[in-house]
């Protein structure tokens, strides 16, 4: 993978990182900009991923691997949040 | 430590003579391992067996007094927590330890120093459990270490303390334990052996570890809390906001995935024996493996039933209690599979096979009264009673403890070159069978009678019933006194086994008894039919002379730095008894023996054509890293569950920039960023040949990294002076301990960092050496991604 990408990956993830502090300071409704701001970090994730960790010329069931462990974590804090609402 | 093989034994070349401590202390070799896996977990069945005999003397009759409550207390959490955590599956993983390489042909495990430490950090473990009772009061607060009872107002001994640092280190020694099983399994396969022509012990145990990885972390989080509760004064499990609740969720998590950790080692032993035993291939063995695959999956999503009484949303326990009846199913296949074999087989009734047999018997009622269990209706009535406890009993003593008996004699004569006496072991499994059943099935009938009494009156009429269990409970207990003579005497009188005196299948059984230090003097081949192959054209199922000849192997048997590295963590994680010089004594030991470990000459076996599907392109170490950050994705996502969860719950929760400084954290988001780009740029410099770039690219990372935790340390001491400390509730809890341990691990990135400096400065890591820096890249790019959620969960939102 080129220097050049790595690159612009940094660019990104500094880009969505201000974007998320411009966020916060709009009038828009919380759920609006929660989500929003949850989103970027869960891009910025992404990118660091499969671009730095190189995780998208890995073969797939890696990534199950992992994927598996967030799904887990991600039950775990729904299931945790539906008990006592 | 160099092996040389060529047809000779050359043992004693790489490993000191058995009656030499210096090899248990420093040996890496996996069937070493495996013994001191064998015999250390024996030690605390027995401990854990006597506590539980001193429960029973207690119960013997209505208003006994033999034990204090406190005693009481106590011998029923650490009976549980050393019965569960380290006798069933160390024990297990002895057997895995021995026979695993030997199953799938290879010569050792993935990591053998890593093994060796996880050996280690488990005996540690142990002692830091058993240690408790000298300490003023072991943990007295059952083994699922309730929430609120093991807050430090409750329970003010430092006893838990010492049992969480335990577990620490425990969960430490699983983490390695996993890894390396996991990357052995997929990598170090023989030539030719495919996954579904693995036997079902090496399937069960690939299961068992992929349900460790994601199962332990959950306990780590929920320990690390407990002891930031009772030793900084945070407030996860002392606040209304997450308290019992949230102890329940994580435990639970962990706890019940557990149950099956510690029986599919079992069910995979029982069907290497069946078909021993019955001289029929297990019947639907395709099934089973699915089936183990199904349970494993589902029982991820099964916690919730223990919490039915807890007065969680009705909602979601209907959920649970779909989930419950659903993962008896797969169990449903397995045993009717098992069943079929005996009954389609030419049985032999040799002890193992016995034990195997009572293993199925006592399961099948454990199993189905556990079904029970996931009706709210009936668990409302039989929570908290001895209907559980017998449930459970036969479950994880009937189900897996007889098995794993029944693994012992099964491979007694393999690592032991010797038959044990087949008469005493039938006897032996008789007076267990009678002794179990009569310990636990009154308590079957005793559904009335709540658990964890230390006593009761003479008018509930549960008298009778408790004094049989109890003399069941000597029978069962002073029965294991048989096994224990018929082994140790058997060793030197009993008769030579032979490679194989039962007539086994699996690979094992084609090398001598006890196994070479080198395990195959002449590597397997299996055939596209599953057939055995070896280069010499001889062994357990002759084929034609082909596959490899591993003549100029070079492995290495012994390391000092594993029990060095687990001594000092051990020590470490006692530091409060030690005075600051001792302290610093005991990190600067930790640092050299780090650094040993990283210069240490050891060459773990290789064997060229493994099989490896479907991880052929990644290297064993690089596969390690990734499984190792699959289980810190679970470890921060319950620390990030249990700020969800806190925060759902606590009003007032600090709007952003009212407590945390935005700029602070936008700051280090920043300088976290950037250090993963000079990261990855400190990988293509080494991969292009750099040396200039990749130094400029590590010291940049370094600096960066500094950078961040002085940052964050210059934070932490502001909000302490402005007064938000531990003690700040939920908010001052969740962010401290969050970002806490987000910084432990930047920290050790730093740490590994300096070793790669030094070591790059040296001219290492260029071209095709760059793994090392791709590995650490791994690593610190995952702890950036952690922060990526922690800077808009703590100071955005």
């Amino acid at each position: 993978m080129g220097v050049q990408v790595y690159f612009a990956v940094f660019g990104a993830l500094i880009g969505a990182t201000i974007a998320e502090l411009l966020i916060i300071g709009q009038p828009l409704a919380a759920a609006v900009i929660v989500g929003s701001i949850i989103i970027l970090a869960g891009m910025k994730a992404v990118l660091i991923a499969l671009f730095y960790q190189h995780l998208k010329d890995e073969p797939r069931p890696l990534a199950s691997l992992l994927l598996a462990g967030l799904v887990l974590a991600v039950i775990l804090t729904t299931i945790s949040f539906l008990q006592v609402h | 430590m160099v092996l040389k093989l060529g047809g000779e034994d050359l043992t004693e070349e790489v490993l000191p003579p058995v009656w030499s401590i210096r090899r248990w202390l420093f040996t890496t070799n996996h069937k070493d391992i495996g013994i001191l896996y064998i015999v250390t977990s024996l030690y605390f069945l027995i401990a854990a067996g006597a506590l539980a005999l001193l429960m029973r003397i207690q119960l013997f009759r209505p208003d006994n007094s033999f034990l204090t409550s406190q005693a009481y207390n106590q011998a029923v959490t650490v009976h549980g927590l050393l019965m569960i955590l380290w006798f069933l599956s160390p024990f297990a993983f002895g057997f895995a330890n021995y026979f695993i390489p030997l199953q799938i042909g290879a010569r050792d495990l993935a990591f053998p120093r890593l093994n060796a430490m996880s050996y280690w950090f488990y005996l540690f473990s142990g002692i830091a459990m058993i240690l408790t009772f000298f300490t003023g009061g072991a943990p007295a607060v059952g083994w699922t270490l309730y929430s609120p009872l093991t807050a430090s107002r409750f329970q003010d001994v430092v006893g838990i303390n010492l049992a969480a640092a335990g577990l620490v280190l425990l969960i430490a020694s699983v983490t390695m334990t996993t890894v390396n099983f996991i990357i052995t399994i997929i990598k170090l396969r023989a030539p030719g052996l495919k996954l579904r022509y693995m036997p079902l012990f090496p399937w069960a145990i690939l299961v068992t570890v992929a349900m460790m990885l994601y199962a332990f972390p959950s306990l780590m989080a929920g320990t690390l809390m407990l002891l930031a509760d009772r030793t900084l004064g945070t407030q996860y499990f002392t606040s209304p906001q997450g308290g019992a609740l949230l102890w329940d969720n994580i435990f639970w998590f962990f706890g019940h995935p557990e149950v099956y950790i510690v029986l599919f080692p079992a069910i995979g032993i029982v069907g290497d024996i069946l078909p021993t035993f019955t001289r029929r291939p297990l019947y639907g063995s395709k099934y089973v493996v699915m089936s183990i695959i199904a349970a494993a999956i589902i029982s991820f999503l099964v916690w919730g039933h223990h919490m039915f009484v807890t007065g969680i949303n009705p909602f979601v326990t209907k959920l649970f209690t779909v989930t419950t009846i659903a993962v008896s199913l797969p169990f449903d296949i397995i045993t009717i599979a098992m069943i079929e074999t005996f009954v389609r087989g030419r049985i032999r009734l040799k002890t193992p096979a016995l034990f195997a047999i009572g293993s199925i018997a006592l399961f099948v009622i454990g199993g189905i009264t556990g079904v029970f269990l996931a009706s709210v209706a009936l668990d409302y009535h039989l929570r908290g009673t001895y209907w559980v406890v017998a449930h459970f009993h036969y479950v994880m003593v009937g189900g897996s403890v007889m098995a794993l008996i029944g693994g012992l004699y099964y491979w007694y004569p393999k690592m032991t070159g010797r038959m044990f006496n087949e008469g005493l072991g039938k006897i032996h499994f008789v007076l267990s069978f009678i002794g179990f059943n009569l310990l636990y099935f009154p308590m079957f009938l005793l559904l009335d009678m709540p658990r964890r009494i230390v006593s009761y009156d003479a008018s509930t009429g549960w008298g009778s019933l408790n004094s049989l269990a109890s003399v069941g409970g000597f029978v069962f207990g002073l029965s294991q006194l048989l096994l224990f003579a018929n082994l140790l005497m058997s060793l030197k009188t009993g008769a030579l086994a032979g490679p194989n005196p039962w007539k086994g299948w699996t690979l094992e059984w084609s090398v001598p008894s006890p196994p070479p230090v080198y395990n195959f003097e002449s590597m397997p081949v299996f055939s596209a039919e599953g057939t055995v192959l070896f280069a010499n054209g001889s062994g357990h199922q002759v084929g034609p002379a082909a596959g490899t000849k591993h003549g100029e192997a070079h492995e290495s048997h012994m390391s000092y730095w594993p029990i060095v590295l687990a001594f000092v963590s051990f020590i470490f994680l006692l530091r409060l008894v030690f005075p600051l010089p001792v302290l610093i004594a005991i990190i600067a030991l930790g640092v050299l023996a780090l650094y040993g470990y990283g210069r240490d000459r050891f060459f773990a076996p290789e064997v060229e054509g493994s099989e490896s599907w479907p991880f052929e392109r990644i290297g064993r170490l690089k596969l390690g890293v990734w499984t190792f950050l699959a289980s810190e994705i679970i470890l921060f996502g319950v620390l990030l569950s249990s700020y969800f969860f806190v925060r759902s719950r606590t009003p007032g929760w600090p709007v952003a920039g009212s407590v945390f400084n935005i700029q602070e954290g936008a700051i280090n988001t920043f300088i976290l960023l950037t250090s993963s780009l000079t990261a990855v740029m400190a990988l293509a410099s080494a991969k292009s040949g750099s040396r200039r770039g990749l130094i400029g690219s590590l010291l940049a990372t370094l600096a960066l990294g500094a950078a961040f935790l002085f940052n964050k340390s210059n934070e932490w001491r502001e909000l302490f002076e402005h007064g938000f400390t531990f003690t700040s509730g939920l908010p001052g809890s969740a962010f401290y301990i969050t970002t806490g341990t987000h910084g432990a691990h930047v920290l050790a990135g730093l740490v590994i960092l300096v070793y790669i400096i030094a070591r790059a400065l040296k001219g290492r890591y260029l071209k095709d050496d760059h793994h090392t820096v791709e590995h650490f890249g791994l690593y610190w790019h995952f702890v950036d991604i952690v922060w990526v959620f922690l800077f808009p969960l703590f100071y955005l939102i």
